[in-house]
């Protein structure tokens, strides 16, 4: 017979009902605490995997972020590692084409990523023949005309945001 | 003599017996009510009070039901509180883990691309883009 489904008058401890209140308010008061604490504690991640906790196809795969990989912050190198998860994936030479350009991907500033990504989208909305042909015009620009092109187009930015 | 008249005689009866009994068997009455209510209170299991948001049926009695559920209860006005914020914290980490995808499924594309990173970061580039799709039909 289990007991404990059995009403237990006499198991009440015989302590004043006042004390008894004020000891659940505090415990409430304290699971309350407890639970705002671990949202606080989910919502700050910690600093992410090191290089050396990563599986050998992971380290295989993000091999030219090695050096930098401990700096990288925990957002970060979970969008790496989602992306190690496609590599095997590739062909031999996708996977080369690939790791040439993580580095040099990786060294950009958070604000030059950000352009390369919509550039990229922008890029894609073209047919091939225009898209070619920005790059080569791009290229073919001297660096204080590309400043000031880049210069423009923050102001364009700017101004189309909406303002607030 | 018909129904009601008999049962009006017998209540006026009544009351007179008990307007004539003497104090003692009075004072008695009242020591045997006062001592059988204590009794009660007694063998009756203490009172348990229940918040005012109970997640058990409300009808349900407090002790004869499972022990399961009565942490929770005990949990009081803390238990939608926690609710809330287990619920804020999937929240917000789905949203993260979906922006973590959408960013990882863009850079994939942009690693995998022909075109220079130098010209994708470069701001002047978007506007050669945008002067092109202006010329394009």
């Amino acid at each position: 017979m289990k007991a404990g489904w059995l009403p237990q008058p006499f198991a009440m401890p015989a302590v004043p009902p006042q004390a008894a209140r004020a000891r659940s308010s505090r415990r409430r008061a304290l699971l309350a605490a407890a639970a705002l604490a671990w949202c606080f504690g989910a919502l700050a991640q910690g600093s992410g995997p090191a290089w050396n906790q990563l599986t050998p196809q992971q380290r295989e795969a993000l091999a030219p972020l090695s050096g930098q990989w401990n700096t990288l912050p925990a957002d970060n190198k979970r969008k790496w590692l989602e992306i190690a998860e496609k590599y095997p994936q590739l062909s031999p030479e996708g996977k080369a084409h690939m790791q040439a350009r993580m580095a040099e991907f990786a060294r950009l500033t958070p604000e030059q990523r950000a352009t390369a990504r919509e550039n990229f989208q922008r890029a894609y909305t073209l047919p091939r023949e225009n898209r070619e042909s920005a790059v080569q015009q791009f290229q073919a620009l001297p660096e204080d005309k590309k400043k000031e092109l880049a210069e423009r187009q923050r102001r364009d930015a700017a101004k189309a945001a909406p303002a607030r | 003599m018909n129904q009601d008249e008999f049962a009006f005689r017998v209540r006026q009866a009544l009351n007179e017996g008990a307007e004539r009994l003497d104090y003692k068997t009075v004072l008695r009455l009242e020591q045997a009510r006062a001592a059988a209510l204590a009794r009660q209170r007694r063998a009756s299991p203490a009172t348990v009070r229940l918040p005012a948001l109970q997640l058990a049926p409300a009808g349900a009695p407090p002790l004869a039901s499972g022990g399961g559920a009565r942490w929770l209860r005990g949990l009081g006005w803390a238990a939608p509180l926690l609710a809330l914020a287990i619920g804020f914290v999937a929240i917000g980490h789905w949203q993260k883990e979906a922006e973590i995808r959408r960013l990882a499924a863009l850079d994939f594309a942009v690693l995998l691309d022909d075109g220079p990173l130098e010209a994708y970061a470069d701001r002047g580039f978007g506007a050669l883009l945008q002067a092109e799709r202006r010329i394009e039909p």
